[in-house]
Order: structure tokens, then sequence, then C-alpha cells
């Protein structure tokens, strides 16, 4: 039943991709860079948030300067009127961060809808929801970066909700505030979490793509003028600003809600905290448990490939072209004529069949579909014509 | 066929170019382009050595609805840099219209079936 779902959903978006090409190419077309579009918007995010660094003060009241209230906010402040560009860029940062989000989502959307995410491929999909959950603390924590009231009212949803956990939720929060309340240190930490875990992403970056020989980073130059150009309209048809500076004696209600990265604290506000923790882990988990092997039925068995000892020479060809590191080059056993053996990892093996056409030896073949076999059906085909 | 396109497209780009790159400084002045927003230093240079500014009197009026709508909402100053920013989106959109046009020979896909021994 639940296979069947995206079975469905591949045919429709491989008339989608097709239509696309059509208009725009296969070079240009989106659907062959959809991971590739939210690292370009991480570069802009590392880019932009750099720049916003250089201004950044993170502390709540005067805690380097005598004279004029300098904290967080007015440094904001400062960036957004004063500096040059400052607002566009703070704009940049922004809704670079909520594409981001976007193109996850619609990344992990196609990956699902196309059956890519399991078998051989699960690091992928594990890793991939572990970034995503990632960037959308990540997100948050630049929310509560601007010190406006927005800023205290998460900051104080955030720690009740940590609060709530039993045993950690003391601990946690303590770590998340910096010590027992609101001081200059909790917006030290969150500009320490907010960069750090920034840079932790490219780690994680690392474990997702460590199974691909050949990952699609960089979308063609034309789709990165178009995805900087669709940030620059928004930053104009929906400028950035902060909302009143964050005044902890005060206990403001409302905010306005950023759905991309908020929706958490949404749900937190309409109900109770312990259904909003069941809510967010249960979400999460079944998000990381989708490609378990007894949630689906395989169509089609993968049977890896295998080499034929006797015909290897060693050459690499397979290794090379392998898309999922699933083929290690290991010293030949005593007594070959050459220095290396081709050996298949049956775990990583997807059975595409790339290595069979890489290899010029006939060393390697799939089980259940023999080069031979598809050699004759060709033939058999073309007579028939 | 293809090169004339090329050639068009070259030229369409060109003045694209131009256009934002007179523009840039117009929005950079708060798109008034009064002499007085110019930088001091670049004041300086046209008092003292005749070098003549762009005269952006004629385009003052321009933004009246983009500063109305910014202002709206919520863009307090540097109303020019949103300007800017819309500017160069749209010129972005155009160099990338013009990126895929002219590559598009080179990006067909080319099938050759791979003959084995």
């Amino acid at each position: 039943m639940y296979s069947s779902i995206p079975k469905g959903l591949t045919d429709f978006t491989l008339l989608l991709e097709k239509g696309t090409n059509a208009v725009m190419t296969n070079k240009y077309n989106p659907f062959y860079y959809h991971g590739a579009l939210p690292q370009f918007y991480l570069w802009v995010l590392y880019l932009s948030g750099l720049l916003l660094f250089a201004y950044y003060i993170p502390t709540i009241d005067n805690a380097y300067f005598s004279e004029n209230l300098v904290n967080a906010w007015t440094s904001v402040d400062y960036i957004t009127k004063q500096i040059p560009m400052g607002a566009v860029i703070r704009g940049i940062h922004r809704y670079s961060g909520d594409a981001m989000v976007i193109t996850i989502i619609l990344h992990a959307l196609r990956v699902w809808v196309t059956d890519r995410y399991r078998q051989y491929r699960w690091v992928q999909w594990v890793t991939g929801i572990a970034l995503f959950l990632l960037v959308l603390f990540v997100g948050q924590t630049g929310y509560y970066l601007v010190w406006d009231e927005r800023s205290l009212i998460l900051t104080r949803m955030t720690v009740s909700a940590l609060n709530y956990l039993p045993l950690i939720g003391p601990g946690l929060s303590a770590w998340f505030l910096n010590g027992s309340a609101i001081t200059n240190l909790t917006l030290s930490n969150f500009l320490f979490i907010h960069i750090g875990l920034s840079f932790f992403l490219l780690f994680g970056l690392w474990l997702h793509y460590v199974r691909m020989t050949r990952p699609v980073m960089t979308p063609p130059p034309a789709m990165n003028y178009i995805l900087m150009a669709i940030l620059m309209l928004v930053v104009f048809a929906y400028p950035i600003s902060s909302g009143k500076m964050a005044d902890i004696n005060g206990t403001p209600t409302s905010f306005d809600i950023d759905w991309f990265f908020l929706f958490p604290y949404w749900v937190m506000a309409h109900v109770d905290l312990g259904v909003f923790w069941f809510l967010m882990i249960a979400g999460s988990v079944a998000l990381t448990v989708l490609p378990l092997p007894n949630l689906y039925k395989a169509a089609a068995p993968v049977e890896a490939a295998e080499v034929v000892l006797s015909k290897c020479v060693g050459c690499r060809l397979c290794s090379l072209d392998c898309p999922y590191m699933a083929i290690d080059m290991v010293p030949a056993p005593a007594g070959s004529r050459f220095k290396l053996l081709a050996v298949v990892k049956p775990y990583r093996c997807s059975g595409c069949g790339v290595c069979v056409g890489a290899c010029a030896f006939d060393a390697i073949d799939l089980p259940n579909l023999l080069d031979s076999d598809v050699t004759a059906q060709i033939k058999a085909m073309a007579e028939a014509k | 066929m293809g090169n004339s396109i090329n050639t068009a497209l070259v030229v369409v780009g060109a003045i694209v170019c131009l256009i934002c790159t007179g523009l840039m400084p117009w929005a950079e002045l708060g798109m008034t382009g009064a002499f007085d927003s110019w930088p001091l230093w670049l004041r300086w240079t046209s008092e003292h050595t005749g070098l003549v500014l762009p005269d952006y009197a004629q385009a003052a009026g321009l933004a009246t609805d983009w500063t109305s709508y910014l202002k709206k909402n919520g863009a307090e100053t540097n109303l020019g840099d949103y300007a800017y920013s819309l500017v160069m989106g749209i010129a972005m959109i155009g160099a990338a219209i013009g990126i895929a046009a002219i590559g598009r020979e080179e990006a067909e896909e080319k099938t050759v079936l791979p003959v084995k021994k």
C-alpha cells in the first residue's frame, strides 16, 4: 500500500521533467539540480552572514560601551539603516534561509516520489533528515539574534519547552540560556550556536555525499543567476524590519510568524507541551525510518554485480564509474598477472549496470541480467525490425 | 540562424548592462540624483576637475511608487538599496535567459550509444 504512493507519483514527476526538458533543455532543468539548490543557498547564507557578523553585537544591554544603548537590537538596526546595502544583505540572509528550507523540502519530496531514498541510499536519506532538522534549528537561532520582542517570546517558549523534558530538560535549558536566566551571555551563546552549527552543516553534508561518486553540488551559472535574482526581487517586495526592542521585564504576547522556520512555535502555542514534544519527536522519527525495508515491497530486488575473477585486469574503470562507491580495488591475490582486483560491496550496489558498461573485459556482470542476454535481446529486437 | 540570435542577445545584454550601470548610482543616491547626495570625494572631484556627474534629475520621480510601497512595508531608510536590488534582480534574470539561450545548442542531449568490443 505505502510503496504504491511514491510509485504513482514517479510517473507524474517524469512527465513533468520531460515537459521541462522540452523548454529548458536537460542542462537547465531544475529537476536535475534539486540537491544542489539548497547548497547554493547555503553558500549565500555563509557569505551574507559573514557581512552581518562584522557589525553584529551579541548583547542585550551595554556590555561593551558605556554611552548610548548598544545591543543586539541596535546593532541590527544599525546594519539595516546605516550600513550601505545593509538592509538588502539582511534581507538576502533571511530569505535565502527560507529558500533553503523550501528547496530542501522539494529535494526530499522528489527523492521520495522517484523512490531514490532507500536500500543503498538510506545513508543519504537519514543524514538528509538530520541536516533538515539542523537547518531548522540554526534558522530559529537566527530569529533570537535580532533581539526584538519576537526573539524574547521565542526564547521564553524554547526555555519552557526544554524545561518540560524530564531529566535532560533543566540541563538543556541552562545550556540554551548559557546560565539560569537571560543575560548578555545568552546572546553570545545564541550567536555561537547559530554560527557553530552552521559550519557543522558542512560535516553533515560530507556524510550526505560520502557514498556518492559524483554528487551534483553546483547548479549551472544561468540557474545561479535566476536563484539570486528571485532573492533580490523578494527582498524588494518584502523588506525586512525588526520588531520593537526586547525588554526582559516586559511580556509581549504575539509576533509575526515565519512559517518556514517557526512553525514548531505555532504548534507549541496551540497544544500542550507533552503533545508538542510527542509530535516533534514522532514526526522526526517517522521521517527518519521511512527507508526501513519492511515499509515497502521492492518490485525488483537488487542483485549486486559480480566480478569474474579470471577476467578482471584491475583497470579501475568500473570503480571509477560506479555512482555509489560500491566497487573497491584491492590488491590482486598472489600469482595474478595484475596488481589490482575489483571487489563489489553488495550493500552499496544498486544493480544499475554502469560497471558492466564500463568494463572492456567482460569481467563484471549482473547475475539477474547478464550482459550476453542483454546483447542477444537487442540483436533480436533489431532483427525483428 | 543560431549565430544571429546569439549576436542579438549579446547586443540586448550589453544595453541591459549599460542601463543597470546607470541605474546603480541613481538607486544608491536615494533615487533623487541630487548633486548633494553624491559621495563627498566625487563632489570634490567634480568641483575641482570639471568631471561631469550624470544628471538624474529627469529620473527623480521615477520611483515614487516604489518609495511609497517600501515605506508602507516597513523599509525605513536606504530605499535606494532596495531599488538597486530590484534592478539587479531583473538584470540577473535577463542574464540567465541570455546564458541559457546561448548555451542551448550545447545543452541538447547528445546520446552516443556505446559499442562494446
